[in-house]
């Protein structure tokens, strides 16, 4: 053994002297530096991230796929799944990340794409930028496209898009179809506002001659059930990492306005006057109803003017720079400046920004300054500030949430239920107006969201009768059990929500568009639609679903317009999407991609 | 017609819960009757206290790991996602495609019987060799099974908290089909009580089972009849983990390990015939616990 390593050690040793003298000898120390001193070349080895199989039933399949066409190319590949708050934390918050797929939750107006694209937000954090995307033709378009209106926007929307579909700082998969189910024969309704919004829980009628019996202690209850625990950990509305749609923290926080039939109606507001003052700004008068904290507190005009002030910088001035708030920045970042005319109006300020975007605004939910403005310090554990960056706000549980809204939290059971019970004298049950029609008086004194593990267990329990509705949109392997299941509807409807792959372009070689598009291309998006989701989806090329937005040229057509996937029938043409690489720059040595 | 809470417990996991008594409890009873036989069982009945009191320091440690895992299971994942390693990609990159391939040998037939082994097999298996060396003279089999199932769930627990994995059907649901889950969806209600989808590695139900197994071949000169049914049940299990695509491959051969550990750790905790042979340190924790 000993003799062994002795034998191998002094070969070394001659081979080393060997090369040294050759290289010596030859004179040419200078060679043997251009030969050595060059880096070796780069494998290109990528991680993905995305939800498991028990958190979506749709990303992993993506990622998988990916992966797949990802290795055939030549990478090397790792794919993590990751439970929910961890996947985002890593890809919104902290931006450790190569690609990610996961859905996002797109919107009516266009304007999303803004905080999306836009430069400015790259180095935050939330669901703005999470890329580090930085174009500057985009940036002023995304600009535009906010103080025009009419066909002028029409076509700077079109022309956003285009540029994001040809630099592919995300590739957008697919717009998946919210997949939902509900029982009838207590509850009604649910297919007119659908049960993925807050909006819905205050829409539904309770049908004659049920409900009241049976109920132990004389109080009536709907359970709606989700696929998602985290509200049970935490209700803070602007935790990016906890919400999803925000459908349980909507509930408990009231906006000034929300979407309804195609425009914003107005809710906290009474009404709203807009006017263009003599600069060209955008401003807005907006008197509010009459509405208490869950503590009795009466909700002023102060508290209005506080929450956009705090989403802008949940320091308040106390960090050296502004800690914007993760969620609804898009929307406060329409805000110039507000104030409160007296105890019950407010004027807001939007710049140069059209009526039609600038309402946007008025959908984020109304803090307590009373609550909040306690939470504008540095976040600490046990004592020892973590990050400047942070503050309280944004780290708090919230489970003793206090808003303004239909609904307050009665009780939180980590992993097990949320229990919700209607608040007293709520302006909704008079509210009014084109909302007037559908939201009246909540026909139930508690709503009980529990969290279930998997889509069979939750169609169970509603086909037991032990639920009333699904809160979150379920796979499409539910559809038959929900078909077999007496007395459960299924309710299907197309959504904005679009499953993507997200690329950091901070690091290479995602940084590079050619490879970005030429990892693009290894998607077959038709088939991720047919096979992934059982077509209750809809491909795209862009990430606006609306028919009024969609840049023409990007409308789907059977394939992808812009980047074709690079084979057929969900069969990749590797040899095709290896040339792909080899024209971007990217080189091949024994089947391996390599950077150079 | 709004969920019924008995004390803490949502009503379909409840459901679960009785099942799972009811079929257990009969096999137990059948198995004591079988295995242990009538009589020693009555004797047994009138010896318990003095019996319990023998090996109650065991049972004491066994009792302390079981409430650490309770408590850890609620802070475990966060830590775990703190300073854990993720090695589900890691995992699947060594051994590929194997619980496919096990996958592709399943029939319906199968499937039931791997599932009933998987949750009421296991359960079974568990808690009759203490109701068997409960009913022995000698303490030591019962001591050693005891400070096993410690050491296997001290270990496991220590496993999860440093690394993070999801199972196959998280990561490869194109390839396996989440078995257990599809078929019988409510025993997800039971198994999520009692595990977090990111510990799999190293798999429990594989030390655990084979961890009795190896347990019921040292007493096999006074149960016969329990160490083929142990191994038998044991190797159904170990198999039911990846052929449900609830396991890999590697968490097998880890828990096999684990339980191999275990049952050796257990021997040199327990074993006071052979004080000399163990280090000092084993020496006084058995003075402690032994």
């Amino acid at each position: 053994m000993e003799l062994k390593t002795q034998t191998t050690t002094r070969r070394a040793l001659l081979r080393g002297a060997a090369s040294l003298s050759l290289a010596a000898t030859a004179g040419c120390v200078g060679d043997l530096r251009n030969v050595v001193g060059r880096d070796q070349s780069d494998r290109v080895s990528l991680r993905v991230k995305t939800l498991p199989t028990d958190s979506d039933p749709h990303a992993i399949h993506v990622a998988r796929r990916l992966t797949n066409a990802l290795e055939a190319v030549g990478a090397e590949v790792e794919l993590l799944p990751m439970v929910e708050e961890e996947l985002y934390r890593d890809v919104l918050i902290n931006h450790q990340f190569d690609l990610y797929v996961a859905p996002f939750h797109g919107e009516r107006d266009p304007d999303f794409l803004r905080p999306l694209f836009h430069s400015r937000y790259a180095s935050e954090r939330g669901w703005q930028n999470p890329f580090g995307y930085s174009d500057l033709e985009l940036d002023d378009l995304l600009e535009r496209q906010r103080r025009t209106a009419g066909d002028t926007r029409r076509s700077i929307v079109a022309d956003a898009q285009t540029a994001v579909a040809e630099a592919q700082p995300c590739t957008v998969v697919a717009f998946a179809d919210e997949i939902l189910a509900a029982r009838d024969d207590r509850f009604a309704g649910w297919r007119h506002v659908r049960p993925t919004r807050s909006l819905a829980y205050l829409a539904v009628r309770s049908v004659d001659g049920a409900g009241e019996a049976g109920e132990a202690d004389g109080q009536s209850t709907l359970t709606a059930l989700l696929r998602d625990k985290r509200p049970t950990r935490n209700l803070n509305p602007i935790a990016v990492e906890h919400r999803r749609r925000g459908t349980v923290t909507g509930l408990l926080y009231d906006a000034l306005g929300t979407w309804y039939g195609g425009d914003v109606e107005p809710w906290l507001a009474a009404d709203w006057r807009w006017d263009v003052h003599d600069d060209g700004g955008q401003h807005a008068t907006i008197p509010l109803r009459e509405a208490r904290w869950h503590d009795g507190e009466p909700v002023t005009a102060g508290d209005v003017a506080f929450t956009y002030r705090f989403l802008s910088d949940t320091s308040l001035g106390r960090a050296d720079s502004p800690v914007p708030t993760e969620r609804f920045r898009g929307e406060a970042s329409l805000v110039e400046g507000v104030s409160a005319i007296d105890e019950r109006t407010v004027g807001i300020a939007f710049g140069e920004t059209t009526k039609a975007v600038a309402r946007r605004a008025l959908t984020v939910p109304i803090l307590p300054e009373h609550v909040w403005s306690e939470r504008t310090g540095s976040a600490s554990v046990a004592g020892v500030e973590v990050d400047e960056g942070t503050t309280t706000a944004l780290v708090t549980d919230n489970l003793e949430a206090v808003g303004s809204g239909p609904f307050e939290v009665r009780e939180v059971e980590t992993d097990r239920r949320v229990v919700l019970t209607a608040a007293a004298e709520h302006f909704s049950e008079s509210i009014g107006g084109s909302l007037g029609t559908v939201v009246g008086a909540v026909p139930y004194d508690r709503l009980v969201f529990r969290p279930l593990p998997s889509d069979e267990v939750a169609v169970e329990t509603l086909a037991a009768g032990d639920a009333d509705v699904v809160a979150s949109s379920l796979g499409p392997g539910a559809v038959p059990q929900v078909g077999y299941a007496d007395a459960v509807n299924l309710i299907v409807k197309p959504s904005r929500t679009f499953y993507h792959v997200g690329y950091n372009t901070r690091r290479a070689p995602l940084s590079n568009p050619r490879f970005r598009r030429a990892v693009a291309r290894l998607i077959d998006k038709g088939a991720v639609v047919d096979d992934v989701f059982d077509g209750y989806s809809r491909p795209t090329a862009s990430p606006v679903a609306d028919r009024d937005w969609i840049a023409p040229a990007l409308e789907w057509s059977g394939e992808d317009p812009v980047l074709p996937f690079a084979g057929e029938n969900g069969e990749l043409d590797v040899e095709s999407a290896r040339q792909e690489f080899v024209d971007a720059g990217y080189s091949y040595h024994d089947g391996g991609l390599y950077a150079r | 017609m709004i969920p019924v809470q008995l004390g803490d417990v949502p009503v379909g996991l409840l459901a679960v819960l009785l099942q799972v008594v009811a079929i257990c409890g009969a096999m137990l009873a059948a198995a004591a009757l079988l295995v242990v036989g009538p009589r020693r069982l009555v004797r047994t009945g009138r010896e318990v206290p003095d019996r319990l009191r023998a090996v109650a320091p065991s049972l004491v440690l066994l009792g302390a790991v079981l409430l650490v895992n309770k408590v850890a299971r609620d802070y475990g994942p966060g830590v775990s996602w703190t300073i854990g390693w993720n090695v589900t990609g890691i995992i699947f990159g060594i051994e590929g495609t194997f619980v496919a391939w096990v996958q592709s040998l399943a029939t319906p037939p199968l499937t039931a019987y791997f599932s009933f082994a998987y949750v009421y097999g296991y359960v079974f298996l568990l808690v009759f060799p203490l109701i068997a060396y409960l009913s022995l003279s000698d303490p030591d089999p019962l001591r050693r099974t005891a400070v096993a199932y410690a050491l296997n769930y001290a270990i496991g627990l220590a496993c999860y908290v440093v690394f993070v994995s999801y199972g196959p059907r998280n990561l490869i649901p194109d390839l396996v089909d989440p078995l257990l889950y599809s078929n019988y969806p409510t025993s997800r209600l039971l198994t999520q009580e009692v595990n977090r989808n990111t510990n799999v590695f190293p798999s429990l139900h594989t030390s655990l089972s084979v961890t009795v197994a190896l347990l019921a071949r040292e007493t096999r000169d006074r149960y016969p009849l329990w160490t083929p049914i142990a191994v038998a049940l044991a190797a159904s299990i170990v198999i039911a983990t990846v052929y449900l695509g609830i396991h890999w491959g590697i968490d097998v051969l880890a828990g096999i390990a684990l339980a191999v550990g275990s049952v050796r750790g257990a021997r040199a905790l327990v074993d006071q015939n052979a004080p000399g042979e163990r280090p000092a340190w084993l020496d006084a924790l058995v003075a402690r616990f032994g």
